[in-house]
Order: C-alpha cells, then structure tokens, then sequence
C-alpha cells in the first residue's frame, strides 16, 4: 500500500530535480543579449569553453634566436652547435611552461632549427604575451648600501624557475613573486645569511628598483619584488623577468592570427553527435532498463549539464579536437557504472530479494568495480597531466574531470532519484524496473555461500 | 544469452584474430611502402608528424577576399608543387650532387594543408606540402633546392609584371622534431600509466589479473594502430590523444570481469575447499556474467561517436576513427583476450604453487591454498 505521507519526499525529491535539469537546459542554450540594458546580458555557458587552436584559431608568432647575444660558452668553438642546440631545447621548455603558469595550457611550443614557434589558441591580445616574451628583462640581486654605490652581482635571474602576480593586500598594489629552482634557492639562502643585518637591492636591466632589509637567511627559495605596481605592470614584469632567465635571447620575426578553418564544423558536429547520441542513449537505457534506465538517463543529463558547466568556468581547460570526442565518449562511460549497478540490481532481485533491498545491495556490491575501474583511468589522466606536452595536459585535465562528475552523478543521483521512483511502486511493479524472478545454478551456488559465510559469522561471535 | 561454450578455453581462436589483423596491417604497409617505393609511405602520416615545408603568399588586403580567388590562388601554388619541370630539376641535382637515383613522383610535394591567414591589413595564404622522403634526402638539402626553385617560380608569378605588388613569397621548413617530442612525451606517459596500473591491479585484485589487463591494453593499441594502417587512415598529432583515450577507457571493461573473477574465486574456494580450481572456469563464468554490461556500455559509449564520425570533416573522421578501432579491440580483448590469458597464467601458477607445496611438504594442496587465501 501507499501511504500519501510516504509519497511527499519523492514528489519534492522529482520535482527539484526536474526544475534544475531544466533550468540548466535554459542556461546552456539559452542567452540573453538585451543591448544597452547591460545586467540582462548572459551568454549561454557552453559558449564561453576556451577552444584550442585547432577548433577556435588563435594567434602564432615565430622567434628567431638572437645570435649576436649569445653567451660566451656557445661562441668559443667548443661544441658550439651542440650547446646552442641544448639552450633552444631549455628556451623552449622555459617558454611552455611561462606559458603554462599564465594560464595558455594548450599553447604548443615547436622548434624549427632557429625559431620557435609559439602557438595559443583563443587569444584576445597576442602582443601582450608575445611582444613581452621578445623583450626579456634581466634581473640582479646586489647588496645595497647607498643609492649611489652599486655592488657586484651575487645573483641573477637565470636561477628563477616561475614568476607570478600577487596581491598584497596591506599595501593595496600587485607584487612580482619569485620561484628560484632548487640551485637557485640554495644560493638565495647563502646570500640573505651573508646578507644578515645588511640590505639586499634588486635591480632590473641594471636600473635600481627597491631593497629591503634582510633579517634572516631565507631559504623557502621564494621572494617577491614590491614596487608599487599595478596588476599590468606586475603581469608585464612577470613575463619579462621569466624571459630574462631563458637560456637564450629570442626576437620575434613574425606572428599573426589564424581563422578557424575546421573549427565551426567539428563544433557544429560535435553539438549534434553529442545530443543526438544522448538521445540515442537514453532511449537504449529505457528499453533495457525501465524505469530504472530513467533513472540514469536523468543522471546521464545532469551529468552532461555539469561537465560542460565544468569545462566553461575552469579556466586551463581548452576544447580541442579530441577533447570533443572525450566528451562524446564519456557520456557513453558515465552511464557505465549504472549498467553495473543495474545488472547487479537485477541479479540482486533474481535471487529472491526485495526490490529495496536488491537495490540497496546492487550499489553496495558494484562498488568494488566501479571504483577500481574509474581508479585505473584515474591513474591514466593525472600521469597525462603530469607527464604530457601541453596538448595532452589539456585533454587529460577534461578526462579527469569526467570521470569524477561521472562517478557523483552515477552513484548518487541515479540513487537518490531511483529511490524517489520506486516510491511511488511496490513489489508488484516489479517489471515496470526490468526486474523478473529467476532460478539457475549459479544463484543457487551464491545462496549456498551466504548461507556458510553466516553460519561462519555466527560462530565466531 | 547463452552460450554453453567456455569463452576462454577457446584462446587458441582469439588469439590468431588479432594476430590476422596485424598480418594484414603489415602487407598494406608493405605495399604502399613498396608502391611508392619508400618505406615512411607504409603509413600514412600528417605533416604535423612527418615535417614539411610551408610557402607564405603575403598577398594584401582583397586578393583574398572570397572563396574563388583563394581556390584560384591555391591552384596556382599546387601546379607549380606538380610542376614537372621543377621534378625534373630536382632529379638531376639529386643525381649531379648526391649522386642518388630518384623517381620524379617522389620529388613532387603534394599539398597538405592550406589556410588563409589574416593579420588585418594582410591576408597570407599559407599552403603545406610534404618535404622529400627521408630516404632519399636524410640532410634535407634536396628539400631546400627544391623549395628555392619553387619560391623563385611563385615570385615570377606574383611579380610586378604580373601586375602584383608587393607580394611576398616565403618559405620555411618545418621539421619532425616538434613530433618527436610531443611522441616521446606521449611514449612515456604511457608507459608510466601502463606501470602504475599494472601495480595498482596486482595490488588490489593478482599478479595475474594486472599482467592480464596490462596485455591486454597493449593489444587494444596495437589493433588501433594496426587497423588504422589497414585502412591508411592519416595519423596526425591527435592519433597519439585518440591513443591516450583508448588506453585509459579500455581498461575499465577488463578490470570489471576481473572483479567478478576475485569474487567468484572467493565463492569457489569456499565450495570446494580440497579440489583443484579451474581458472578456467571461473574466468568463463565471469566473463558471461559480465557481458550483458560488457555489449550495453560498449553500445552506449558508441553512439556519440560513431554519429561523430559521420557528420564529421575528414579531420574528425580522422580522430574518431581510430577512437572507434580501439573501443571494438577493448571489447574484444577484454571479453576474449584477457580472462583467457588470466586463466592460462593462474592455471600454471596454481599448478607450481602446488608442485613446490607437495615437495617441501606432504601437506593436501587444497588445506594449504586455503592458508595461502
């Protein structure tokens, strides 16, 4: 029988969850462009995913290596090309990850004998990065005494492995912080416990910009320049110091802007494949399982709701080519652990139990293998980001993020919205879930089991 | 469904499949490479991968401006890529300098990509082509005469007495190197994820389940690359993404019949405590246990991108394709390949596991597996 009082949870339960589905549906595909009334403005989430060069165009600019600065080690005649070589190797790595850290994770770096070329996709101003990569700035650490005397060089730039903007929120202006390597953190220490009681002053392109007093040896192998900057001017700084400390001096020789050519059409595709196949999906859950199979597909669409959410507001995540395709796939993989707990359910049921319970006992049973096949491909996207050329850093960042939205969607949603349907039926309906009663050998060995594993149980209490 | 067979007895079939394919994979390698005389033929490989040359036709503000002019641009620059007189030139030097014999088709450049670049006040075609095959020009040189010869000719065309102004025609090579990086990289991201896998699976189910899996995912990518080849499919920079995709999707599927095979050997130690197990059996009864989810996440997870695939430009298709080969060799290798090679293994480990109890002591086999579980 079904009680009225039973019943109220799993309305509310369904109806939250039918109004969010669509309200997402109306912000993904809905936006709002009221002109002057500027508030009203929305753009439909899904438009505002970065895209990669293949997909979006973007902007390119080749570097030349500078050959009349070059240091004194690579024009003595010792195995000149070969250390030239080994600095445009160490320039570009340098360059990838400046790149990196300012937040273009799908710009590739190539190198073709002397030039480098640069490539970022979906870029609004590619002079900001580009010209500033071309006119480095060098930076000094001198012990300071006065402002007329200048002191020799007890440190350069050369030993700084990332730069960045902070915020220094006594002082109201932007800082330049700096990361030394693991050498040049050492050597940073060493300095500031000679230095200890004196003034350490920082000079960039020999000009004098600040010092301060040091007080003890630093050895966190951080520091950051305060000069009353503002977020420009320290981004600017930024860039130029990390350039500085390439091995190699670059001059830009060409650069320019591309139009998508593949792009609209792998987009448009994509949409299509992508709603069509969700449909399709939907449909083959239904037919096999019911209402259970409902259940699913409403997790399957908030999962697609909530990754393409992910993907527009996380800021390193470009769409590329094969990122459209790990999507597509995914959709296809987030349904996955429901048709594990589904056959489990149904097995569950086969059995003997009752519906409640084979479904209580079908989540709790796939469990083991749900989590160990996503930990696997887990393993595989964090090893892509931490190992893979920007490209591939880029993919495995949205594989990463699918698989956990596809673990929270399949193992709590479709749970919670299962529960709420099933309210509504009893053991009777049982069909209506694609649950039927059966006999064979195999269930008759696992009753056997439970039967043992309990007398077990009892006997050592 | 009902198959009375046992799925993993039957190995000897399931493994010549695949072993077929990578036949026939070979011999279509064999032929282009044959046909064409050069072995990097054997696959057909992008630019992006192989290197190439770019020309930059720096062609002003309206000579661009619609799709005819550009098609009429572009033509000119591939006649000129086909020009026999150009091949021929080429030849001779090969055979004057480098004292090499060539074929005049492997010196033509086929166009690989073209683009229209617009920097503002300039619009630039940018046409790729091929360079010459390493095999006849492992410095490169013969590619830089030839590209002079073509930059000359293109600047006799856009000359002033053509009734061009200011166009200007450059050329730059582009080399591998940028590739082998990136399959380098690629190369080692995923032998670090076979690794860690393959100790995550032996901690968490056997030795035998993760030397499984892990053949098993290298089955998928070689049957991706092998039917990729058969179909001379363009293996470009996202080949090595679809890769990646494969290898961490593919898993999944073994790794759940493995789950049922830890279960099921739990359930059949604890009926039959003396007798000796038949992996093979429990690998059997895993596998079909699991199909029905084997078919339904396999059918699910096609339907996006086969539709993909369709509607695609050839650029897509030539992601999604091999994306496709390797969902079908995961379904294959985990449903065929794997619970038979984990039956194998076990069986012969289970087998020196008890020829070594029965030696160091008269213990019955089945009390000790009991203390070893």
């Amino acid at each position: 029988m079904i009680k009225s009082k039973s019943i109220a949870l799993p309305i509310v339960i369904l109806a939250v969850f039918s109004i969010l589905i669509i309200l997402g549906a109306v912000f993904a595909f809905v936006s709002l462009d009221n002109g002057e009334l500027g508030i009203w403005n929305y753009n439909a989430f899904p438009t505002r995913i970065k895209l990669g060069l293949d997909l979006s165009g973007g902007a390119y600019a080749v570097y030349q290596v500078d050959k009349e600065n070059l240091p004194e080690s690579m024009t003595d005649g010792e195995n000149d090309e070969q250390e030239i070589e080994m600095a445009i190797e160490g320039t570009r790595a340098s360059l990838e990850s400046l790149l990196f850290n300012k937040g273009y994770t799908e710009a590739q770096v190539s190198v073709y004998g002397e030039t480098i070329r640069v490539e970022v996709p979906d870029i609004d101003d590619p002079e900001r990065i580009f010209e500033l990569i071309g006119r480095p700035s060098s930076l000094e650490f001198k012990e300071y005494t006065d402002s007329e005397t200048v002191n020799d060089t007890l440190m350069t730039g050369d030993e700084i492995a990332e730069t960045g903007v902070t915020y220094n929120s006594e002082t109201g202006y932007y800082e330049v912080a700096l990361k030394f390597t693991s050498t040049g953190s050492d050597k940073f220490a060493q300095i500031t416990s000679d230095l200890t009681g004196k003034y350490l002053g920082i000079y960039i392109n020999g000009e004098y910009v600040m010092h301060a007093t040091v007080s003890e040896a630093i050895s966190g192998g951080q520091c950051s320049i305060s000069g009353n900057y503002s977020y420009d001017d320290a981004y600017e700084l930024a860039v130029q110091i990390q350039a500085g400390s390439f091995p190699l001096q670059l001059n830009m020789i060409e650069s320019s802007t591309l139009t998508a050519t593949l792009g609209d059409s792998a987009i448009r595709a994509g949409v299509i494949a992508g709603l069509v196949g969700l449909l399709l999906i939907i449909i083959y859950l239904v037919a096999i399982y019911r209402l259970m199979g409902v259940a699913a597909s409403i997790a399957l669409m908030y999962y697609t709701l909530t990754y393409v959410f992910f993907l527009s507001v996380f800021p390193w995540v470009q769409l590329t080519l094969s990122g459209i395709a790990g999507i597509l796939l995914s959709m296809g993989m987030a349904v996955d652990a429901n048709v594990i707990i589904f056959e489990r359910v149904k097995e569950e049921y086969a059995k003997g139990k009752s519906m409640k319970a084979s479904v209580s006992e079908g989540f709790k049973r796939s469990l083991g293998a749900i989590i160990d096949g996503n930990v696997t491909t887990i393993i595989g996207a964090v090893v892509l980001m931490l190992v893979g050329a920007s490209t591939i850093k880029g993919f495995g960042i949205t594989l990463l993020i699918g698989i956990v939205l596809s673990l929270i969607t399949s193992l709590l949603i479709t749970r919670i919205i299962l529960k709420a349907i099933m309210a509504f039926h009893s053991e009777k309906h049982a069909s209506y879930y694609a649950l039927k009663r059966k006999y064979d050998e195999e269930t008759e060995d696992e009753k056997k089991i439970e039967v043992s594993s309990a007398a077990e149980g009892g006997a050592t209490v | 469904m009902k198959i009375n067979r046992n799925i993993p007895k039957m190995f000897k079939i399931w493994f010549i499949i695949p072993l077929i394919i990578i036949v026939i994979a070979a011999a279509v390698f064999t032929g282009y490479a044959v046909s064409y005389k050069d072995i990097s033929k054997g696959m057909n490989i992008g630019t992006d991968f192989a290197g190439g040359s770019v020309v930059n036709l720096v062609l002003g503000e309206t000579e661009l401006s619609d799709s005819s002019k550009y098609n009429a641009h572009l033509k000119t620059v591939t006649d000129i890529l086909q020009d026999d007189a150009i091949a021929e030139q080429v030849v001779q030097y090969a055979k004057d300098e480098l004292g090499n014999d060539i074929d005049v088709s492997a010196v033509k450049a086929t166009v690989s990509y073209s683009q229209k670049s617009d920097s503002g006040t300039n619009m630039t075609l940018v046409v790729k082509y091929d360079n010459i095959s390493k095999t006849y020009d492992s410095t490169n040189e013969l590619t830089k005469y030839r590209n002079e010869l073509i930059v000359l000719r293109l600047n006799e065309i856009y000359s002033a007495d053509n009734g061009y102004s200011n166009v200007n025609v450059t050329y730059s090579n582009i080399g591998a190197t940028a590739s082998e990086t990136l399959i380098r990289t690629a190369i080692i991201s995923l032998a670090i994820s076979l690794a860690i896998i393959l100790v995550y699976v032996i901690i968490r189910f056997e030795l035998w389940s993760g030397l499984a899996a892990i053949i098993a995912l290298i089955h998928d990518v070689a049957i991706m690359v092998a039917l990729t080849i058969a179909f001379h499919i363009q293996v470009n920079s996202s080949f090595i993404a679809a890769m990646i995709t494969i290898v961490a999707y593919s898993i999944n599927n073994t790794i759940i019949i493995f789950d049922r095979v830890r279960e099921n050997s739990k359930i059949e130690k604890k009926l039959n405590t003396n007798a000796i197990i038949d992996n093979f059996d429990i690998a059997d009864k895993s596998t079909k246990q699991s199909m029905t989810r084997t078919i339904n996440t396999t059918v699910t997870t096609m339907f996006a991108i086969v539709i993909f695939a369709i509607l695609g430009a050839s650029t897509v298709r030539e992601f999604a394709l091999p994306v496709i080969f390797g969902l079908i060799a995961g379904f294959y290798s985990s449903v065929f390949i794997s619970p038979a090679l984990y039956a194998l293994m076990k069986n012969a480990g289970d087998k020196w596991r008890r020829e070594r109890a029965s030696k160091t002591s008269p213990t019955f086999a089945g009390q000790k597996k009991k203390k070893n579980a």
